[in-house]
C-alpha cells in the first residue's frame, strides 16, 4: 500500500506549490465526473499518464502499490455490468446479460474511481506530509471569520505529523516485543488478535503522554505561549506556473461541463 | 548584569504526593559563563533542582532561587526563561519541528522574529553545531546523537546566557555523548555561556569548573573535577563509579608503586608510569 | 542450542524505491551456552541481525538455523512460537513495553502466552523477579510508579520468565547509572554461568565487551566484519581504528606504555582483570632485568 507516502525527489510535479497540487487534485477528480464519453476520458487518462510520467515515479512500484484498490474498484464495476439490465443487448451468456448501458455504467465508474486514486496517490506520493499541512493550512485560514483558532489548528497538525513516523517507529518495536513474549498478534482467531492489541496500545499511550509532557515543557521553554503574532518561517511560493495549471484545469471544467449530454 | 548566572540559597523542596524532602537545604551559586556539573546516581533529586532552578516546577519553600539576581517564581518566568536554554534526556520528544531547519526556527517564530533574520540565525545555529547539511532532513532519518545536537541548536538560535543540560548525553552511545560535550564546550567558550549539566556519568564531568555531587537530596561534595575525581571512597558510597586511572593508582599502590594522589588523564598517567619504570 | 547463519541477505522493503539492504551475505556460528557481544556503529545492521535469531524477521534469502529449526524466508509464522519461547530477547529502553496494571501481570505475560497455566505462572513471577533481585514486594506495584532501573530489570524478569535457553539483550544497560548498569551486567553473566543460557548482547560498551563476552561479531554496513575472541578484535589496531570502534580504556592506557617504551611480549590487556597482570607483569620482569 503507497496511498499516504511520500518519495522525495525533484520533479516538476514534487516542486508545485502544494496549495496548486491540492487544488488540482480537487479540480481533476470534479472533472472526471464530467467526462462521461470517451473523448473527455481519454483526455483526462492522457493527463494523468503525464503527470505520472513526470513525476518520475517508477510505474512499477505505483501499480503495484495501487494494485488493491484496482482490483477493488474493477469487482465492483464487473457488479455492475452484470446487474445492470437496462438498454439494449450486447451480448448474453446463459443467465447473463450484458446490456450496453451496464457496459457504460461500468466503464465509467472504473474509469472514475481509478482516476481518483491515482490522482489522489500521485499527490501524496509528490508532497509531503508537511507540505500538505502547510497547504490545508493555508486553505482553511478564511475560516477564521469563524473564530477557528487556524494557527493551532495547524501547529498541532504539523507537531502530529512530524509524530507518525516516530509512532510507527515504536509501534514496531514495542509489538516486536510482545511478540518476542508469544504474543499472538499474528493468530487467525480474532478474539485472540483483540487480545494481543492492549500490550501494544498501553505502551503507546503511556509513551505519547509522556512525550506530550516533554513537548510541551520543551515548546514553553523555546518561549511558545498562546500562538499568537508568531512569525513564519516556512513559506510557499506560488509561481506563474501554478496560476496556469489551475486557469487550464478551470478551462477543461468548464468545457467539460458545457459540453456535457 | 550580574556576575551570578545562578544562585541557590537554602533550597528544600518537597513533592506534595511524597513524605520525605526530595531536597535538603541546597545552596549553590555559578558565575556568568561557568560550567556547573550536577553529578548523582539516579533518584536523588537532581532533575528536581534543575527544575526548580528553570522555573518549571513552583518552589514553595523558604528558600530562594535567583537567575541573575532575578527571583524564579511564576511571576517572572516569562523573563526567566529568556535566559535559559535547556536539552533534555529524551532526544525524540523535544523536536518540535518536521525538518532539522524548522525545528530550529520554532522559538524563534514564537518570539516573531522577522523571517530574513530567522533564516539567518537557524543557519548559524546549524552551522555552529556542525548539522548545516542536515538542514532538511526530518527526525526519523536522524541519529539520536544528530537530533540532541539539533536541539541544542534550536536552543543556540534563541541566544541563551544559560544552556542547562537534562542528562542529555544519557540516551547516547559514546561517541555521540562524547561529541555532544566536546561541542558544548566549543559552544561555552565561543559565546560565554554559562552551562548547568546534570548527569549520573563521571566520565562527563572532566571538562566542568565546578561539580556537585547530590545524595539522597543533599549537597554531598562540591569543588572542582580534579579535586572531586580522588574521592575514591566518597564517590563509591554514592554510587558512583570510581575513575578509570585512580582504580590504576590503586592497583599501583599493592603493587608497591606510589604515585601522588591527583586526578590526571590516562596520557598523564602512563607518563608518570613510564617515568617510575624506566627509573628502576 | 546452536545458532548458525548460512549466506544470510535482508532486504527491507524489496522492489520499491524504500529498498534497503540491511545483511549482505552474513555467515556466523554461536556455539550453545556461550556469551557473544555484537558491535558496530548505528546502522550497521546489528537489530537486523538479531530479529533474525527469533524469527521476527526472516532472511530475504540464505537461512538461519537455531537449533533443530531452520528459518528461510519460506517458514510460516506457526512454526516460530515453540522458538520464539526458547529465544528470549530484550529490547533496547525496555521499560517502554511494559503494559500490565502489575509487575506481576506483566511478567506472567509471556508464560502465559506460551501456554502456562494461570497458578504456575504466578509462581514464575515470583521466582523471575527474585532472579533479577527483587522482592515480592514489588509483585502488586504498578510498572509506572518505579524508578528506571526497576523498571529495567522488570522487563528483564519479563523476558526469563520463560525460561529462555538463549536470551538475546539489546544495549540493556542503556541509560542506567553505574550501579544500575553494573547490576544488570553481573546479572546476565550469573544466568550464562548458573543456567547455561546462551548470552547474545548488542553494546556500544566495550569496556562491558571486554569485561564479559567471550566472543564478538564485529558488523559493518550490514556486514559480518570478524567473529574472534573481544582480544584479538580490540587489540586489532587496522579494524578497530578504520571502523571508528573505540578500545577499552586499559587498551588504550597500555598502548601509551607501550609507545613509551615499556617492554611487553604477549596480548594487549582489554579489560581490568588482565589490565592488572599486564602490570604485575611488566614491573616483574623490569626487577628481573634489573638484577641481571
Amino acid at each position: 500500500m503507497i496511498f499516504g507516502r511520500y518519495v522525495s525527489g525533484d520533479s516538476f510535479i514534487h516542486k508545485l506549490d502544494p496549495r496548486d497540487k491540492l487544488i488540482s487534485a480537487t479540480l481533476i477528480i470534479i472533472i472526471s465526473f464530467l467526462a462521461n464519453e470517451p473523448l473527455s476520458a481519454l483526455i483526462l487518462g492522457l493527463i494523468c499518464l503525464l503527470i505520472l510520467l513526470v513525476s518520475k515515479i517508477k510505474l512499477l512500484f505505483f501499480f503495484r502499490g495501487i494494485r488493491f484498490f484496482l482490483i477493488m474498484i474493477a469487482f465492483t464495476a464487473i457488479l455492475q455490468l452484470l446487474f445492470a439490465n437496462n438498454g439494449e443487448e450486447l451480448f448474453s451468456v446463459g443467465p447473463i446479460r450484458i446490456t450496453s448501458f451496464g457496459a457504460k455504467i461500468a466503464s465509467l465508474t472504473f474509469f472514475r474511481f481509478s482516476l481518483a486514486i491515482i490522482i489522489a496517490t500521485l499527490f501524496t506520493l509528490t508532497t509531503s506530509m508537511i507540505q500538505i499541512s502547510d497547504a490545508v493550512g493555508y486553505l482553511i485560514r478564511p475560516l477564521k471569520i469563524f473564530k477557528l483558532p487556524v494557527d493551532d489548528i495547524v501547529l498541532t497538525l504539523s507537531i502530529a505529523l512530524r509524530f507518525i513516523p516516530t509512532m510507527l517507529q515504536e509501534i514496531s518495536t514495542i509489538s516486536d516485543a510482545q511478540k518476542a513474549r508469544g504474543s499472538s498478534l499474528n493468530s487467525r482467531s480474532i478474539a485472540k488478535k483483540i487480545k494481543a492489541i492492549v500490550p501494544i496500545l498501553m505502551p503507546l499511550f503511556i509513551a505519547s503522554v509522556r512525550r506530550a509532557e516533554d513537548l510541551a515543557t520543551a515548546m514553553i521553554m523555546r518561549g511558545y505561549s498562546d500562538g499568537k503574532n508568531r512569525t513564519k518561517f516556512r513559506i510557499m511560493k506560488w509561481k506563474n506556473r501554478d496560476t496556469l495549471i489551475i486557469l487550464f484545469l478551470l478551462f477543461l471544467l468548464i468545457f467539460f461541463g458545457i459540453t456535457k449530454k | 548584569m550580574s556576575n551570578k548566572a545562578l544562585e541557590i540559597k537554602n533550597l528544600s523542596f518537597k513533592y506534595r504526593h511524597n513524605s520525605k524532602e526530595t531536597l535538603k537545604k541546597i545552596n549553590l551559586s555559578v558565575e556568568k559563563g561557568k560550567w556547573l556539573s550536577i553529578l548523582s546516581r539516579n533518584g536523588s533529586g537532581k532533575t528536581t533542582l534543575i527544575k526548580l532552578a528553570a522555573g518549571l516546577l513552583e518552589n514553595s519553600s523558604k528558600g530562594s532561587i535567583k537567575i541573575f539576581d532575578q527571583e524564579v517564581n511564576q511571576e517572572n518566568f516569562a523573563s526567566i526563561k529568556e535566559h535559559i536554554g535547556m536539552v533534555f534526556q529524551n532526544p525524540d520528544n523535544q523536536f518540535v519541528g518536521p525538518t532539522v531547519q524548522d525545528d530550529v526556527a520554532f522559538g524563534l517564530e514564537n518570539k516573531s522574529i522577522e523571517r530574513n533574520e530567522m533564516i539567518e540565525r537557524v543557519d548559524s545555529a546549524l552551522k555552529d553545531v556542525e548539522m548545516i547539511e542536515f538542514a532538511n532532513r526530518e527526525p526519523n532519518s536522524l541519529s539520536g546523537g544528530q537530533k540532541q545536537r539539533v536541539a541544542l541548536a534550536s536552543v543556540l538560535a534563541l541566544q541563551p546566557d544559560i544552556i542547562i543540560l537534562d542528562e542529555a548525553t544519557s540516551m547516547l552511545d559514546p561517541k555521540g555523548r562524547k561529541s555532544l560535550l566536546k561541542l558544548v564546550q566549543k559552544l561555552r567558550s565561543q559565546y560565554k555561556i554559562t552551562v548547568i549539566a546534570i548527569t549520573h556519568d563521571i566520565q562527563e564531568i572532566e571538562q566542568s569548573d565546578q561539580v556537585i555531587i547530590i545524595d539522597g537530596g543533599k549537597k554531598k561534595l562540591e569543588g572542582k573535577p580534579a579535586k572531586i575525581l580522588i574521592e575514591d571512597e566518597k564517590l563509591e558510597s554514592f554510587g558512583l563509579e570510581v575513575p578509570f586511572t585512580k582504580r590504576v593508582r590503586k592497583r599501583l599502590f599493592e603493587l608497591g608503586i606510589i604515585l601522588p594522589n591527583d586526578y590526571e588523564s590516562k596520557e598523564m598517567v602512563a607518563n608518570k608510569i613510564w617515568k617510575y619504570y624506566s627509573k628502576m | 542450542m546452536e545458532i548458525l547463519f548460512k549466506n544470510v541477505d535482508y532486504i527491507y522493503q524489496p522492489n520499491s524505491p524504500f529498498q534497503f539492504k540491511a545483511l549482505t551475505d552474513v555467515n556466523l556460528k554461536i556455539e550453545s551456552g556461550s556469551f557473544t557481544a555484537i558491535i558496530g556503529k548505528t546502522g550497521s545492521g546489528k537489530s537486523t541481525l538479531i530479529r533474525h535469531l527469533n524469527g521476527l524477521l526472516k532472511p530475504s534469502s540464505g537461512e538461519v538455523k537455531i537449533g533443530n529449526l531452520t528459518i528461510t524466508s519460506s517458514i510460516k509464522e506457526s512454526q516460530l512460537s515453540d522458538l520464539r519461547r526458547k529465544v528470549g530477547m530484550l529490547f533496547q529502553f525496555p521499560e517502554q513495553q511494559l503494559f500490565a496494571d502489575t509487575v506481576e501481570h506483566d511478567i506472567e505475560f509471556g508464560p502465559i502466552n506460551f501456554g502456562t497455566t494461570k497458578e504456575k505462572a504466578k509462581k514464575i513471577a515470583r521466582e523471575s523477579l527474585k532472579k533479577v533481585g527483587l522482592n515480592d514486594e514489588f509483585l502488586n506495584r504498578s510498572p509506572l510508579e518505579l524508578s528506571g532501573g526497576q523498571m529495567r530489570r522488570v522487563a528483564l524478569a519479563g523476558v526469563l520468565a520463560v525460561k529462555p535457553d538463549i536470551l538475546v539483550l539489546d544495549e540493556p544497560t542503556a541509560g542506567l547509572d553505574f550501579i544500575g548498569k553494573k547490576e544488570i551486567m553481573k546479572l546476565i553473566k550469573k544466568l550464562q554461568l548458573e543456567e547455561h543460557t546462551t548470552i547474545i548482547l548488542v553494546s556500544n560498551s566495550m569496556e562491558d565487551v571486554a569485561d564479559y563476552a567471550e566472543e564478538v561479531i564485529l558488523l559493518s554496513k550490514g556486514k559480518v566484519i570478524k567473529q574472534a575472541s573481544p582480544n584479538k578484535i580490540f587489540s586489532n589496531k587496522e579494524i578497530t581504528s578504520a571502523l571508528g570502534i573505540e578500545t577499552p580504556q586499559t587498551t588504550v592506557l597500555a598502548e601509551f606504555l607501550l609507545e613509551r617504551g615499556v617492554d611487553f611480549k604477549g596480548s594487549l590487556p582489554i579489560n581490568e582483570k588482565s589490565f592488572n597482570n599486564f602490570l604485575k607483569k611488566i614491573f616483574e620482569e623490569k626487577k628481573k632485568t634489573r638484577i641481571l
